[in-house]
């Protein structure tokens, strides 16, 4: 039994160390080429997060999720959609985007460097909790 | 008696401990809100600063805010820094004007503000305490060197809900699932319950942990004229763990194991046929057979077991205390100790000089490597002067695990680990001998509180000495 099992095991191991995870395909839209899809190309902007966990900070043009969700069933296969979060890497919104991917849109990408190179790239915001939002 | 003994232990332990945490919890960081007057503040006082950057949307600040900051390794340095936390969600031109590409940030300033250190993502306490003294010491001119960037990303949970099951650990960066759950299942390394191997801990302080896990192993060995195993064997474990502090656990766990017939022999048999396999003579046996036959080293009977010996053989209570010394770093792993007493309540395999309690000890490693975690375990036990029949066993015995997770998402992991365990008898050929096990298993992270696992054993290198086929499940349940 061990003899047929050890070329399996390797093999299976093989091909598990040539396989990326899964949210590092996702493509990474510049906040520049992000804002030019939603001005020209009609791109969907969406928060990557739940309502409950959704920052009070939001891009400017961007739709909740939910919203997304909701209008889903209505858009085309090649609907540009475009996530972003507030997290390193933008794993949460390239995790989304997986998702949203399974379900049939082949024209997903996430914002580069999430909220705070948006803010930085000078683009607006709008927050619930600002003091100041400028 | 010995469930009293143990509950006095933990209740003088978590005493001691706690009032050792009140003690340092005794100072507490003053945090200003405005960075203009904190650094009037500094300059004044000749003090450096700690200006910590947080947002409202990130989780990673808010582990941050509840594990590092308040930690005593941090408090102990209030009075030396002036700090600041700025949430710039609040005041968004705060990003703008200091560069701030991921939160939490933290700037280390000289009085005069001048920025020296700047660190992205959250550092566990023990990370950030190393940066403040290193900081300190250059400022005094004890360091060469003062400015860098560090990049605590490794450090920050990176999902929409960060950790899950291991979310409220310290120790997430370096230390995922974990290897299975079970120990050795070969023939003499189960007969008087082998050491199990650890990992660095997840469970933070104030969680408990309820572990169940079955093992079922297939054994056939057979030499004639010398020895004949064949049988199966049921490992039952169930397990409650206590975080005390995020850095140290206690567990309490109950062992049993149970010998039978082989009722998988049939299954086997069917494979070696199909596969053109040799079956060691198998063939020449009836199926489901309980039989366990040996001689000792000069060829004189020792063991006799068949059918009629069925049944639970076993049973042991195990204390363990692990204590986590660090959770790593981007380049170090991740390193602990267990300490175990071993009590063993009952037992039908007729090993003579077994002491009631036996200690043993692991120190054990994990590294992360991308979606990678490797770990290392090494065990040793002593268990006196024992012996089975005419058979002598060893009076220590070590183990070493190694083990590789590769977290293929964000919910499941697959492992695999090759578990050698010293040989417990003395002068008995392939019993002598290490035994070698390598097994395949998956977990899957089934809520956030709930992780299952599934796992198959097989033999390698050394064919007596090891089960010849085996499963493994269990379950783990934190709250």
């Amino acid at each position: 039994m061990t003899k047929n099992a050890i070329p399996v095991l390797l093999s299976f191991l093989a091909a598990s160390c040539a396989t990326p995870a899964p949210g590092d395909r996702v493509p990474r839209i510049s906040p520049r080429e992000v804002q030019e899809g939603v001005e020209r190309r009609g791109a969907l902007l969406v928060c990557a997060y739940r309502a409950e966990k959704c920052p009070g900070t939001h891009l400017v043009g961007a739709i909740s999720l939910e919203e997304l969700e909701a209008r889903l069933p209505a858009l085309a296969p090649d609907q540009e959609i475009i996530l972003f979060c507030g997290c390193p890497h933008e794993l949460a919104a390239a995790g989304r985007a997986v998702e949203i991917e399974a379900k049939g849109f082949h024209n997903v990408g996430v914002v580069s460097g999430g909220l705070l190179a948006w803010i930085l790239d000078g683009y607006e915001v709008t927050s619930t909790r600002k003091e100041q939002a400028r | 008696m010995t469930s009293s003994l143990a509950s006095r232990a933990v209740l003088s332990l978590s005493m001691v401990l706690g009032a050792w945490r009140a003690a340092a919890a005794q100072e507490s960081i003053p945090w200003r809100e405005d960075l203009g007057e904190a650094q009037e503040e500094a300059t004044k006082d000749r003090k450096p600063l700690v200006v910590v950057f947080v947002a409202g949307w990130c989780s990673a600040c808010a582990t941050f805010e509840r594990d590092t900051l308040p930690s005593p390794l941090i408090t102990a340095h209030a009075s030396r820094f002036v700090w600041v936390k700025l949430d710039v969600e609040r005041n968004i031109s705060l990003v703008r004007i200091n560069e701030v590409r991921a939160t939490p940030r933290i700037d280390l300033r000289g009085s005069n503000g001048t920025t020296w250190v700047r660190i992205s993502g959250a550092l566990p306490a023990q990370q950030f305490r190393e940066q403040l003294d290193l900081f300190l010491s250059a400022l005094e001119g004890k360091a060469t060197s003062i400015a860098r960037e560090v990049d605590g990303s490794s450090y920050t949970p990176l999902s929409e809900t960060p950790g899950g099951f291991r979310g409220a650990s310290i120790c997430y960066s370096n230390v995922g699932y974990g290897p299975l759950r079970l120990g050795s299942q070969s023939p003499f390394q189960s007969l008087r319950f082998g050491i199990d191997p650890r990992t660095p801990s997840t469970l933070a302080e104030g969680q408990w942990e309820v572990h169940l896990s079955e093992t079922w192993v297939n054994t056939f060995s057979y030499d004639p004229g010398k020895y004949l195993l064949d049988y199966e064997m049921l490992d039952s474990r169930f397990s409650v763990s206590y975080g005390v502090l995020d850095e140290l656990e206690l567990e309490l766990g109950f062992e049993n194991r149970s010998g039978f017939g082989g009722i998988m022999d049939r299954f086997i048999n069917e494979f070696h046929r199909t596969f053109g396999l040799t079956d060691a003579g198998r063939h020449l046996f009836p199926r489901n057979q309980f039989q366990i036959q040996l001689t000792d080293g000069r060829g004189s009977p020792a063991v006799h077991l068949d059918n009629s010996d069925a049944g639970s053989f076993s049973n042991a209570l195990l204390l363990t205390m692990q204590h986590n010394v660090t959770c790593g770093s981007e380049v170090l792993p991740a390193i602990a100790y267990g300490l175990t007493v071993r009590a063993n309540l009952d037992n039908k395999t007729e090993i003579t000089g077994q002491n009631i309690f036996e200690p043993q000890l692991s120190v054990t490693a994990s590294k992360s490597v991308g979606d990678f975690y490797g770990y290392l375990s090494l065990s040793y036990g002593y268990f006196g002067a024992q012996h089975l029949g005419g058979i002598q066993f060893r009076t220590t015995q070590w183990s070493t695990l190694g083990a590789v997770e590769w977290r293929f998402d964000s919910e499941m992991s697959l492992v695999l680990q090759y578990l050698i365990s010293a040989g417990v008898s003395k002068d008995l050929g392939p019993f002598s001998a290490a035994s070698n096990e390598i097994t395949l298993g998956w977990k899957w992270e089934l809520s956030e509180r709930t992780v299952f696992e599934l796992g198959l054993i097989e033999n390698l290198v050394n064919f007596d000495n090891t089960p010849d086929f085996g499963v493994h499940a269990g379950l783990t349940y934190r709250f």
